[in-house]
This record gives structure tokens, sequence and C-alpha cells, in this order.
């Protein structure tokens, strides 16, 4: 019991990070039906962008991860307008474009181990509290990162279904040239949903250097279980791939209960590719024909 | 010289690699990230065959290949129900599967420490211990396999892949068993990978998970992406320079490896960006620039066969056919039945809370020209749909000369001689015009993976005499080695006629194959629509052009909110006053 309560909590807060990750890369995939490898570099870049500015420039933590969050945003709006857009304008395929986010991928985490090294680095001078409730130990960064990753996740939700920009978004989701139509700067949008998913995945990558350090490939990871979660959670449904990164979380670690920490991975991939199968239109999903 | 043997023996592994996945993305559009994955399988198969149970190295990698055909088809049937971004992250779990495979069943695959000792390449028992031994053998056998897929490139099969690639739907209405090609393109490019891996297994006689990770299905993917999709010259152009140009750099001084590494990712990552930006095509692309036809053999069909005089429009320009009798037209050369090819009785359709089509009953005479007219929204094109089977129906039934054929899939459909065009015409644009025809032609013996392979086959001449005499009906024979994306709208429209009549189908559907024309385009499509009754052929049509309706319809059906107001000849349906207040929204 104690230690399923353990696991528990990590899978908790690894969950509500992989939510994280979900809506960021949903928001973008959905809105721009950009397959977005390089998000995943955004969120290097939001960790190693706060680890510079508290280590090397010494400005305060709180300070350091708003500009990082920041420099994240404009690094999604600048991918966007550099490599995204030009393509579009010449009519590329989904595929040119998803090939060309995975390199824009590849060459910016090496970028970084070429400059940082590869190894991995922590933040410097920040000593994280342990928390003890009954049998359950936890950090205080830990519990920073459930509280806010769930809180961008449910704010993230709330003001794409309840404001107007929000309503807005959805429109150029499901039909850009008819948003046109009615006078809606498609462009411009897709610059918002840029600038929303990158400022959100910032934040995922600053949790994630506080808690275990950034190392330059941290970021497929985080993009692909981002866009697993999106499609296990059906890609029309923002709050379906937030439930389903939570749920991924808590099952990659609850799983070790039962069968050797190694072993996980696979079996969580495993399972991932059994209910693509199954459920196709995402496990959230009802059916709509 | 020990060393450039082995980079060439290296460059050829990669070959094998970049051309087998070159038939996924290059080919059929199909991305995966699984293709290391495909490699290790391949690899480790073969090292515990021959390890475990003793087999001789080529019965090794013959089951080897077996094996991850196999495996091919696990990712290639998901695949298929699933749309092409799903593949990115299926792919992605299947390889990662595949790895924690490798680096956890340590009985078997040892572990991260991999697997020493493996038995080296050897002809009837003699091993190939020199490095030209093993680079001539292995040499021999890359050649055949680029000869296997430059078969499989020309042939219908490679022709359906494209075709897949450039527009799935389109393809099936074509009557292309897409399901069954996309699953046997997986399990043929898994194969081609396993070769690569058993070979590299027994030449360098050890291997270790590392050598088949998620990087190195992005270096193959950077291969392909390089040297150009659709092209296996250029996969093997992308392997040689994609190897041998980074071992190269192991002899500039001062280049450590942990530099090195980052360095050459660095550079991939700005190939596949650059080539995206300015060569999606790869730098030797799929077609060659098309040879500039000789003036004196450019047919003149192609301009202004019109005798239209744009000023009065286009109907001057068509035979007046007011003295038709009442009743139906007599046509000459058609064969006049009254009986009903296809039958549609009692289709319904919901999208959601919209009753799209409702207790629909539509009958197509043989030999007749059908219009469907009505409003936007009737149903016209949602009853294509149904009885072409892209939509099943909710309710009803689809008779096509007296036989059942609701519930088959729309690929069937076409081979029973029921054929479509969309609206949005959803032709080939990275295909020539003359394969885009060419792919209609139906029963293809070489669209089998199989039989692809035997170059003597006197089909493919019949076909493609078939396919210039459509292309020349529609008077587009002088273009056939034209790109589709470069022809002019009009153009695309008569294509898409072509490539109809090219499937041999009696029953032809077209929707709206006049709309976005000019009065000079619109009079030739018309034109040639016109002559089909006598060849046999019974057409239904979808236009809003209420002119052309009347001149080229037998049997106009008018619909409106999903179901059929009225039905009769052009002249009394356009003389009804309710049905034009409908049509026009007049009150």
């Amino acid at each position: 019991m104690e230690l399923f309560a353990q696991l528990a909590t990590i899978g908790i807060i690894l969950g509500s990070l992989y939510a994280l990750f979900a809506v960021s890369w949903g928001v973008i995939f959905k809105v721009t039906k950009t397959f977005h490898f390089a998000h995943g570099i955004v969120f290097t870049i939001g960790a190693y962008a706060c680890l510079i500015f508290t280590n090397y420039l010494r400005i305060p933590l709180i300070l350091s991860a708003l500009l990082a969050v920041a420099v994240s945003s404009l690094a999604g709006v600048a991918i966007e307008l550099l490599t995204y857009r030009p393509l579009r304008r010449i009519l590329s395929t989904p595929l040119a474009i998803l090939i060309s986010s995975l390199g824009t991928l590849i060459v910016v985490e090496n970028f970084i181990a070429l400059v940082m090294g590869s190894d991995i680095k922590p933040i410097t001078g920040f000593h994280p509290k342990a928390i003890f409730v009954g049998p359950v130990a936890f950090t205080s960064i830990q519990l920073t990162i459930v509280i806010i990753s769930l809180l961008l996740v449910v704010g993230l939700i709330w003001f794409l279904y309840r404001t107007r920009t929000g309503r807005i978004l959805q429109a150029v989701a499901s039909n850009p040239e008819m948003a046109e139509v009615v006078g809606i700067d498609a462009p411009k949008v897709f610059l918002l949903a840029f600038a929303i998913g990158s400022a959100l995945i910032g934040v995922a990558g600053v949790l994630s250097l506080l808690e275990k350090g950034a190392n330059p490939y941290m970021g497929t990871m985080a993009v692909l279980i981002g866009a697993i979660a999106v499609i296990m959670g059906g890609v029309e449904s923002i709050p379906g791939g937030a439930v389903s990164g939570f749920i991924l979380g808590v099952a990659i670690n609850l799983s070790v209960i039962r069968i050797p920490s190694e072993w996980q991975y696979a079996i969580a991939f495993g399972i991932v590719i059994v209910l693509i199968i199954l459920r196709p239109e995402g496990i959230l999903a009802q059916k709509t024909r | 010289m020990e060393y450039f043997l082995h980079v060439a023996v290296l460059v050829l592994i990669y070959a094998i690699l970049s051309i087998s996945y070159n038939l996924l993305m290059g080919f059929t559009a199909l991305f995966s990230l699984a293709h290391a994955a495909m490699y290790g399988i391949g690899a480790y198969a073969s090292t515990l065959l021959a390890l475990q149970l003793g087999l001789n190295i080529w019965a090794s990698l013959v089951a080897a290949v077996l094996i991850t055909a196999a495996s091919g088809a696990v990712i290639g049937i998901p695949a298929l129900r699933v749309r092409s971004h799903y593949l990115v992250v299926l792919s992605f779990g299947f390889q990662m599967v595949i790895y924690s495979l490798m680096m956890n069943l340590v009985s078997f695959t040892g572990g991260e420490g991999g697997i020493i000792g493996i038995p080296k390449i050897s002809i009837f028992g003699l091993a190939l211990r020199a490095k030209w031994q093993a680079l001539l053998c292995i040499g021999l056998i890359t050649a055949l396999i680029l000869w296997i897929a430059l078969r499989w490139g020309q042939s219908p099969f490679g022709r359906v892949l494209k075709a897949i690639r450039d527009d799935e739907e389109a393809t099936r209405a074509l009557g292309k068993n897409v399901v069954s090609a996309k699953v046997i393109v997986f399990m043929i490019s898994g194969a081609l990978a396993a070769v690569a891996g058993s070979l590299y297994a027994h030449y360098i006689g050890f291997i270790n998970p590392f050598t088949f990770t998620l990087n190195e299905s992005v270096f193959i993917l950077a291969m392909v992406v390089f040297g150009g999709s659709g092209n296996f010259y250029g996969s093997i152009l992308g392997a040689l320079v994609l190897v041998a140009v980074p071992e190269l750099l192991r002899f500039v001084r001062g280049f450590s490896e942990a530099i090195a590494g980052p360095f050459r990712h660095i550079l991939y990552g700005l190939m596949l960006m650059a080539m995206m930006r300015f060569r999606p095509q790869g730098l030797i692309g799929e077609y060659k620039a098309p040879k500039p036809v000789p003036l004196d053999r450019l047919p003149s069909e192609h301009e202004n066969t019109s005798t239209a005089d744009p000023e009065k429009g286009y109907w001057t320009a068509l035979p007046s056919r007011s003295t038709a009798p009442s009743g139906v037209h007599e046509r000459k050369g058609a064969p006049v039945t009254e009986t009903f090819l296809m039958e549609a009785h009692g289709l319904s359709k919901h999208f959601g809370g919209i009753l799209a089509v409702n207790e629909l009953s539509i009958g197509l005479r043989q030999g007749r020209i059908t219009g469907l007219i009505g409003p936007n929204g009737a149903g016209k094109t949602t009853f294509f749909n149904l009885v072409t089977g892209f939509f099943p129906p909710d309710r009803g039934k689809v008779l096509l000369r007296g036989k059942d054929i609701t519930a088959l899939p729309p690929h069937l459909k076409t081979r029973l001689g029921m054929a479509r065009t969309f609206q949005e015409l959803r032709l080939f644009p990275h295909m020539t015009v003359l394969d885009t025809v060419l792919v209609a032609r139906p029963k293809q013996k070489g669209e089998n993976f199989a039989l692809a392979l035997w170059p003597f086959s006197p089909e493919e001449g019949q076909n493609r005499q078939e396919a210039l005499s459509c292309l020349e009906f529609v008077g587009l024979a002088s273009k056939r080695d034209e790109l589709t994306e470069n022809l002019s709208y009009a153009e695309q429209k008569l294509l898409s006629l072509a490539r109809l009549l090219a499937t041999g189908a009696e029953l032809l559907l077209l929707d709206e194959p006049t709309s976005g024309l000019d009065p000079n385009s619109i009079s030739r499509i018309l034109h040639l629509i016109e002559t089909l009754p006598a060849q046999g052929k019974t057409i239904c049509i979808v236009e809003h052009n209420l002119d052309v309706m009347r001149h080229i319809a037998d049997w106009v059906c008018f619909l409106a909110e999903g179901r059929m107001l009225a039905e009769g000849i052009p002249e009394d349906i356009f003389a009804d006053k309710t049905l034009a207040d409908i049509y026009f929204g007049g009150g």
C-alpha cells in the first residue's frame, strides 16, 4: 500500500507534466495541422534558457523562469515563421513539413550539445524541500509541477472553450478557409497557436529542469509523449489529450508494481499501439457515425 | 585499403536500407520511424537462427526476411485504419518496443552487450575472409535488390503505390485495393531491410542494440530525402554521400568524436530542412523533365476546337435537341433499353443530427444520361458517396444489374463497372498525365508485387495503348509526359474524365464535370460526354448549370433536402414553376 501510494504520487507528477506536453502540442496540431516535431526543441530551449539565465547571468530564479517562457514562446513563433510558413507558401505536402520539423529538432538539439555539452546540467543554488505526507515523500518542486501544470491545462481548456479568442482558434481549427471568409486572419491565428503552445511547453521545460536538470536530447521524448497522448485522446479533443497524458504518466509508474522497471516503456508503448489500433478515433471520443 | 573496402560495404548495406525505405516513404508517402527496428529484427533474427539453431547463414537470412516481413504487417495492418499522423506515433511506439526488447531480453539478445561471434558470410562452406570477397558478395546482393526495386517502381504495382501517395481515396475509387497494397509495401520494405540487417550481422560478426536506434531510422530517412524520393538510384547516392562523407571527416585533424557526432547530426538536420525548402524531390527526382515534343508531331486537337461564340455563350455551339419527341430522347447508335443498370432503393444517411439523404430511390437507365439537380445541400454528392461505398448508408439498398452491392467496399464496386469522378478532381499531382490514366486500367496483373517482377508481360503495352486512346479522346495525348500538377484547370477536368474512362466502367458518375470552367471548355467537355452513351456507357451527372442539364440529360431527377421532389424529361422539369422557385430560392 505504501509502495502503491508512493508510485501513484510519482505517477501524478509525471502525468501532470505529460498532460502539459499533450495540450501544448495539441493546441498547435489542432489549429495548424502541423505535426510539430520541433515542439520538442522548444521544450529544451525553455530549460536551457532558464539554466543560462540563472547559472550564468545570475538572474533570480522566478524572473529567469518567466524570461525562459517568453524565449520559448518566441522560439515557437520563429519556427512557424522561418520554417513552416515558407513551406506552406510553396504548397509543401504535410510529409515535407513534418520532415522539415524533424530537421529543426535535430539541428537545434545538436547545436545545444555542441555549445553546452551533452551531459545533464542541473540548476545551481536551488534546493527543493522534501515534504512528507504520511508514508509518501515528494519535493516542493514536484508539488509545484503538479499545481502549475494542472492550472495551465485547465486554464488553456477554459481559454479555448470559454473566451472569444479561444473560439476564433477553434474556428480556424475546424475550417481555415471558412474562417478567412468571415474575416479571421488565419496566419495570425496560427502564430497565436504557436505562441500559446510554445509558452506552455516552455513552462514544462523549466519545470523539468528544476526537477531533473537539462540535457540537449530531452525534447524528443517530450514531443513524442505529447503526440501520443493527443492521438490517444482523439485529435479533435484537447481535454481528451490532457486526460490521456495524465493517465499515461500514472500508468507507466504504477506498472512498476507488477513489472520490472526496465520493461515499463516497452509495455506502455505496446499498450499505446494496441489502443490506437482498437480506438483510432481516440479513447475518449464518442463514435460520431 | 582494407578500410576503404569496409566503408564500401557499409555504403552497400545502407543502400539496401534506403532503397527499402524509399518504397515506403518515397513511393507510398508512409512515414515510418521504425525502419531501424526492421533492420534490427532482421539482424537479430538471422543471428539467433544461425547461433541457436545452427542454420546456414543463407537459410538464416531467408528466415529473418520472412520474420521481418511478418513484423512489417504488425505496423502495416493498424496503419490502414488510421490517418498519416497516427503512423508517426505508431511507428515510434513500435521502434521503442523493439529497442526495449533488444535491451531487455537479455537471455536472447545479450542486452546492452549484444551478441558476439556471429558466423561470417560464407558460400558453400567457404568463409569469405577477405574484405574484397565480402564486398563482392554483398555488392551482388545489393545489385539484385536494386533490380527488384526498380522492377517494382516501374511496374503497375509501383504506379498504384504512387497513386496512393498522391490521393488514397481517388485510388480506391479507381478499383484498387489500397488496404492490401499498404500492408504489402510495409512487408516488402521490412523484408528488404532484414536483408541489410542479416548481412550487417554476418559481416561485422557482432551486434548490439545501439545500431538500431531511433536515430538510425532518421539517418535512413535522411538518405532517402537527400538522394531523391521515388528514385532508387537516388537512394544509392544518398547512402554513398551520407555514409562516406562523415567517414572522410575522420581524417580531419582535431575533430574528436564528441564534436564530430553532434556536428554530423547538425549537417543531416540542415540538409533535411534545406531539401524540403528548395528541392523536396531530392537530388535525383522521380521524373526527368519531359522531352520536348517536336513541333510537327504536335497534334492540333488541343486548342479551341470549339466553334462557340463567346459573345453568345456556349449553348450556341451545342447541337439542338429540341427536335426530339417528348419522352426519352432517341439516340443514334445507343442501345435503347429501358432497363435500369443501377437502382438505389430507400437510401438514407445521417451526419450527426442532419439527415443528408432521406429515403432516396433513384434508377439509372442503361445507355442514358441521368442528371441530378437541386439546391446546395440537396444530397447529390452524398448520393454518389453512398452508391459508390465511400460512406455506408444507414438504410437502403444499391443494386447494380439487379445484384445487391450495398455492402461492398468502393474498390470492388468500381471493379464491377461503376466509377466516379470527384468535384475536387482528386487527380495524382505528382504523377505524369499518362501514368494517371494508366493506373486506372482494370485487372492489371502487374499490380501484384510478385508478378510485377516479371519484365516481359504483354499487358503493359496493351494498357498503354488503351490509356493513350483515352487521352486522345479528351485531347490530352500531347501532354502525356507532363506532371499532372502542371496542367491548367480545364485540362485537369479533361484528365479526370480520361482517368474515369480508363477504368472501363460501364456506369459513370460525374460530379460537376463543368463547374469552374469557361464556356469554351464547357462545350468541349459536353461534346465528349454526349458521345459516351454511343460507346455503351450509362451516365449519371450532378450539375448546377441548368443549361448544361437541359442540353445533355435524357432524364432529370430533382433533389431537395435529401429527397427526390420530381423526375422527368428535362423539358418538363424545367417548365415546373414550383421547382424553379425551390432551386433559385425565390418565393
